[in-house]
């Protein structure tokens, strides 16, 4: 239970509620998921060249032809990755940094996925770099810092996602700070 | 606002309370050390989150219990009801809830039901460190502004990051990384620090004048410890100082080091006011948080009293009396009413070992 419990997103009682369903209700049901875990974790690991899961060295997308290789998106962690691939609206390669900046956490540049992402700057073929970090105060020291420290040497244009108001939602029920940056973020018409 | 009724629970020495209030003036009465000022601290509570005794949450939970209820119920100044409740316990965390809605964020309470606390600490505000004026102000700034609180949060955060990275002697760029949300937020800070100065000067000014009939004079003056007025301009302090910075650990400069004195006929007040005078002083800051509140938020804030009004002398407290808007709310605590002739204005309990019992106004004519 308790290493059930070290798992994010597990709390006390739904470590409880797994760890019984696992031994006494299903028991069938764990083996086959001890093997499912056994051979992810054999056949995935990080894609040598972007950090997303992968089954080989490279992952589908970076191996795939028909992805945009002019256009970079720096997100955070895979599950951004994924979100930004449900939904299906980019067309470029991803970079996953695993983490931002964090100096009180601990977390520095040297254990983001950075030497990577100089590497697959290096033949010029990048053009555009779309920054998807958060826009707290982590992601936007990140995005200063990718910014600063590698982007800046290299003739490249980089953007930043824009943060407003979610799609089919009114004004009325935003609150401040998102209004703020909605405003902020404004376009001409 | 009014308040009408607030339950507790766990409240330090307060198991369980349940009070009705009916009229603008309460009092409790008792003998020190029974719970009159934990109550006052509740309520306090209730409109900032905080203790005005800088206690920690933690020491407000009654001893062996794990977690405190409050729940109060205003009137507000247009007469519609409105509801607060909070819980924390000893894990941390706290659960507001504003009106039957779940509140995520200290800047959705702030505001909302504020008050204004006298008590015997605030001489502090006169007598002791930056931190303390510091900490009044920000809290009556974050009260009336969101951006402001948004800020100064923001601003913490940051430095707290650039102090780690200035410790462990990290590259300049990933300090400098950190530097522009806190230059951001300084800008921002330093901006509505400037903006709403004055007005806090204006209602000091006026009330000092009021509480001495006009014979002495006093100001506030804002010092801030380094200014600038563009988000550039902070970036180009950090990284001056960085040098600096490095050799200490900490970042030197900046809006968390602001000050303001208090000055009395144009001299610190802090060296050349007497203790009297001090105390005149701290209640014309109070004063003036009072008016600034009403005026900033629209709403009535209510008054605590926490033990301070029998030692005002007669003039001053009669002079304070009137410079509060007459249909304020007040609370009031002490050992005895502040004068004899006082027992019929107010609506009074009688405290004792955390039980509250109103006293009949019958009771008290004789």
């Amino acid at each position: 239970m308790q290493a059930l419990k070290s798992l994010p997103g597990l709390g006390y009682r739904s470590a409880e509620k797994v760890a019984l369903h696992l031994i006494v209700e299903n028991p069938k049901a764990s083996t086959g998921l001890v093997d499912r875990l056994t051979q992810a974790t054999e056949a995935l690991g990080p894609c040598h060249t972007c950090g997303n899961l992968a089954e080989n060295q490279l992952c589908s997308l970076c191996a795939s032809d028909e992805r945009d290789s002019s256009q970079l998106c720096i997100v955070e962690g895979v599950t951004d990755l994924f979100a930004m691939e449900r939904a299906g609206i980019f067309r470029g390669l991803y970079h996953v940094l695993h983490g931002k900046l964090a100096p009180v956490r601990g977390v520095g540049p040297e254990k983001l996925n950075l030497i990577s992402l100089e590497n697959r700057l290096e033949d010029g073929k990048v053009k555009e770099v779309i920054l998807a970090l958060g826009n707290d105060m982590e992601g936007e020291a990140t995005c200063h810092y990718l910014n600063q420290e590698i982007f800046g040497k290299r003739e490249i244009q980089v953007t930043r996602i824009g943060f407003g108001l979610p799609s089919g939602g009114g004004v009325t029920y935003a609150d401040e700070v998102t209004l703020r940056s909605a405003l902020d973020g404004r376009k001409s018409m | 606002m009014r308040l009408l009724g607030i339950n507790l629970e766990n409240f330090r020495n307060i198991g369980s309370l349940s009070l009705e209030f009916g009229t603008d003036r309460i009092f409790f009465l008792g003998a020190n050390g029974q719970g009159k000022s934990n109550l006052l601290e509740a309520i306090g509570v209730c409109s900032t989150l905080r203790s005005f005794r800088g206690a920690s949450t933690e020491s407000m939970i009654k001893e062996g219990e794990s977690e405190v209820r409050l729940f109060v119920r205003f009137l507000d100044d247009d007469g519609g009801d409105r509801e607060a409740m909070i819980r924390f316990g000893k894990k941390g965390g706290k659960t507001v809830e504003v009106d039957g809605e779940p509140v995520k964020r200290l800047g959705d309470l702030l505001g909302q039901f504020p008050s204004v606390c006298l008590s015997s600490r605030d001489f502090r505000l006169v007598r002791e460190s930056p931190s303390d004026r510091r900490k009044w102000m920000d809290l009556v700034l974050s009260s009336t502004s969101s951006k402001y609180l948004t800020a100064l949060q923001g601003y913490y955060r940051s430095m707290k990051e650039r102090n780690v990275l200035l410790k462990k002697k990290a590259a300049d760029p990933e300090i400098q990384a950190f530097e522009h949300s806190l230059a951001s937020s300084a800008q921002v800070i330093q901006q509505i620090r400037g903006e709403l100065f004055p007005a806090l000067d204006l209602a000091f000014e006026q009330s000092y004048a009021g509480l001495t009939n006009d014979k002495e004079s006093a100001q506030l003056s804002y010092n801030p410890d380094c200014l600038a007025d563009s988000t550039d301009k902070w970036l180009s302090i950090y990284e001056q100082e960085r040098m600096r910075d490095r050799q200490v650990g900490s970042t030197r400069r900046g809006p968390h080091r602001d000050d303001f004195s208090l000055l009395l006929d144009g001299r610190d007040s802090r060296h050349y006011a007497s203790e009297g005078q001090q105390k005149g002083i701290v209640l014309a800051l109070r004063v003036a948080e009072f008016s600034f509140l009403k005026y900033k938020l629209g709403t009535m804030p209510l008054l605590l009293a926490d033990d301070v009004l029998g030692e005002l002398d007669p003039s001053r407290r009669s002079n304070f009396r009137k410079m509060l808007p007459p249909n304020a709310q007040s609370f009031a605590t002490g050992t005895s009413f502040p004068s004899d002739k006082e027992e019929e204005i107010w609506e009074s309990f009688r405290v004792q070992s955390g039980g509250f019992v109103p006293i009949p106004l019958s009771a008290t004519d004789g």
